[in-house]
């Protein structure tokens, strides 16, 4: 039954191996980017160059490029809206009081840009609005392009500049659509971002990698995977700092980078604790848009955050303050804590089996207190509760002769394996699985894992307990199809 | 996590967050051609030299964000100017936690000593100097009375000539990279008076090409 953390530890291997630090890139960003890592474009500029293609065409293809080779994503809408809206002291008969713009990302020719004029050999000139945000960056809330209409613009392949026909304009719409999304001017490798862009009419790896570093997010840090239960750590000299997180900024705070799957919508309950640290948590979706921040919701200087949370991945950062604190220090260690309440059991992820097979058996679990109508992963020493499971088994293995196996790992390591007295005993590895029951598998089969159990009974104050279900055929007993996220028990007081 | 948890944080502590975030949207980039040096004097209506005496961003009637640079004049190179400071208005700025970023807008910044190329003394412009980095420099102190002149970016700069001396195997027309053609820069920092020209041969430079018959 060792075999059964086998895989976990090999998971969390390829977890470490996985998290690489942000290499040097000589692209030039600073933390400054919409969140959500996409934003709408409304193209439906007017007019068509002398080459035949309309200026809107030449702002699909490079939105559509920006989109199809980088993670940031423009939903492109073939509606115009006026640039200047917003801007311009005209705005406010249009319904746009001026100063903040109107919420759009338009582009358009005009003379001047919202009545300021463009200078000489001004082309274009992107307009960018933006809130300042908590992690020391921006977040960009509007941006506009204006092409100077007193320019000669074309459309065509081969070199930037043709004396006949005037400038690219898909090449400088490349170029400004790289500034609204958060893009600065690269000096010294070829890119589109190069201030002399040259002859080069297509995104180059280095776009690329500047708008990946901007918009992979929490991902420029190493990045654990977290679940539900305690998971401990430290903030120290050497860790990442949101600057680096977030690809530029000038929060220099320390911090740890957390990653979690949920598989169904789930409230969600995560705090973080220190005897030393003033504690800050930051939680984010996938694509690095913050959703929640606290500094202060557990009590002295813990932080806590409750959330409903849909299905999908979320990055959980460990974070404290830059400049100082009054209430702790900013570095030390930290105890983070995940639980759930929940009307359902909780799907638990990562499929696996002993011997490599497949299967679409599918696993689920929770914890009940029989004085609660819901479920949570935690429970009082005095509470008296059960540890349920649910597995799907796969089509092929319904009806076959089979066996369920139940495990408890311990924080410790130690290995318990339920036998079919429903008992707890040590697993040492020797002497093949033990089962819980045996039995001809149904489609569905409940598993109890413990049952009307009462942890102060046990003599147990505070422990914690991660369970994995699993079942075999008799066919192949050595075979076990199992999960690796495991059902969480946390008794805590 | 940026704030600090004291709920009002030290007045310094407030202007070195705000100077960052400042600093931030100087980084940003439009497109603007290259232009030769000859252009860029040609352009000016006016060039001074002069030192960046305060600097405001506010919004104004329009509803809009400008930052307001103020400048002490010591020396005007190329045209009239009759008083001794002069107000340049730039688009952009930040006001509270509101930005408006235009894109390679390196506006200058407090304290800064400089050659400036104003492209227009009666229009508004987005940024009022000429070719916007290109119509920048900036002059380093070496503590011994020595100085040298630099661009925006710090770059020292070693020669300066009119756009008909610049050879021709340099690239023709292309994107600014801060820099007008003709302008030769050596990258590194300012260590001595040899590191680039001083400001009174750039200034020089400057009045023979507004004025070649001087």
């Amino acid at each position: 039954m060792k075999n059964i953390i086998k895989p976990i530890i090999v998971g969390l291997a390829l977890v470490l191996l996985a998290c690489v630090s942000v290499p040097g890139f000589t692209f030039n960003i600073a933390g400054i980017k919409w969140p959500g890592a996409s934003t709408r474009l409304y193209i439906g500029m007017s007019g068509t160059s002398s080459s035949g293609i309309s200026w809107r065409d030449a702002l699909n293809r490079a939105a559509v490029e920006w989109t199809d080779k980088t993670p940031f994503s423009f939903i492109i809408d073939q509606a115009f809206r006026n640039p200047c809206n917003g801007y311009s002291a005209s705005s406010a008969a249009e319904g746009f009081p001026s100063g903040n713009g109107d919420g759009a990302n338009g582009a358009d020719f005009g003379a001047t840009v919202c009545g300021n004029a463009f200078g000489d050999n001004v082309l274009a000139v992107s307009l960018v609005y933006t809130e300042s945000n908590l992690l020391g960056s921006f977040d960009i809330t509007e941006a506009d392009m204006v092409f100077n209409s007193n320019s000669r613009f074309d459309i065509y392949d081969g070199p930037l500049v043709n004396q006949s026909r005037g400038i690219d304009f898909g090449r400088v719409a490349l170029h400004e659509m790289g500034h609204v999304i958060g893009l600065s001017h690269e000096q010294s490798s070829a890119s589109i971002m190069r201030a002399t862009i040259g002859n080069l009419s297509t995104l180059q790896p280095d776009d690329i990698e500047g708008a990946t570093t901007l918009y992979t997010g929490y991902t420029n840090c190493p990045v654990t995977s977290l679940d539900f239960g305690r998971v401990t750590g430290a903030l120290s000299l050497g860790d990442c700092s949101v600057k680096q997180l977030v690809g530029g900024g000038s929060d220099d705070s320390l911090v740890d980078t957390y990653e979690f799957t949920l598989a169904q919508t789930t409230s969600v309950s995560i705090s973080m604790g220190s005897s030393s640290l003033d504690s800050v948590l930051v939680l984010m979706d996938g694509n690095s848009r913050v959703l929640e921040v606290d500094d202060a919701g557990g009590t002295g200087c813990d932080a806590r955050i409750s959330k409903t949370l849909a299905a999908g991945t979320y990055a959980i950062l460990a974070n404290t303050f830059a400049g100082g604190s009054t209430c702790g220090k900013t570095d030390g260690p930290y105890q983070i804590t995940m639980s759930y309440q929940s009307n359902a059991l909780i799907e638990r992820a990562r499929e696996t089996s002993l011997q490599g097979g497949s299967s679409n058996a599918k696993f689920a679990g929770a914890v009940k207190a029989r004085n609660k109508s819901f479920y949570s992963n935690i429970v009082k020493p005095s509470e008296t509760f059960d540890v349920v499971g649910r597995i799907t088994v796969d089509a092929q293995h319904q009806g076959q002769v089979g066996f369920i196996v139940v495990a408890g790992v311990l924080a410790t390591g130690e290995i318990l394996l339920r036998n079919s007295a429903a008992q707890f005993v040590p697993y040492d590895g020797k002497g093949g699985i033990i089962r819980a029951s045996t039995k001809v598998l149904s489609s569905v089969e409940s598993v109890a894992i413990l049952d009307n159990t009462r942890a102060s009974d046990l003599g147990f104050n505070d422990i914690e307990v991660n369970f994995l279900i699993g079942y075999g055929l008799n066919s192949n007993p050595n075979e076990l199809y199992f999960h690796s996220a495991p059902i969480n028990l946390l008794v805590t007081p | 996590m940026r704030v600090s948890k004291q709920r009002f944080p030290p007045f310094p502590y407030l202007v070195a967050l705000l100077m960052a975030c400042f600093c931030l949207s100087n980084t940003q980039a439009s497109t603007i051609l290259q232009m030769s040096f000859g252009e860029v004097v040609d352009s000016s209506e006016l060039v001074f030299e002069g030192q960046v005496a305060s600097l405001e961003s506010r919004r104004i009637d329009d509803g809009n964000i400008y930052t307001f640079v103020t400048f002490q004049i010591s020396e005007i190179v190329k045209g009239e100017f009759e008083n001794d400071t002069i107000e340049l208005r730039f688009l952009g700025g930040q006001v509270g936690t509101r930005g408006l970023q235009v894109s390679d807008m390196q506006m200058p910044e407090i304290g800064e000593r400089g050659i400036y190329f104003v492209e227009s003394l009666l229009r508004f412009q987005v940024n009022p100097l000429v070719g916007w980095a290109q119509g920048h420099y900036l002059i380093a102190d070496l503590g011994n009375g020595d100085n040298v002149v630099t661009t925006a970016n710090r770059d020292p700069i070693v020669s300066v000539e009119a756009a008909d001396k610049v050879p021709a195997t340099l690239p023709q027309t292309s994107f600014s990279k801060g820099l007008a053609k003709g302008v030769s820069v050596r990258q590194g920092l300012v260590s001595n008076a040899s590191s680039g020209i001083s400001a009174a041969q750039f200034k020089a430079s400057i009045r023979e090409m507004a004025d070649p018959a001087r």
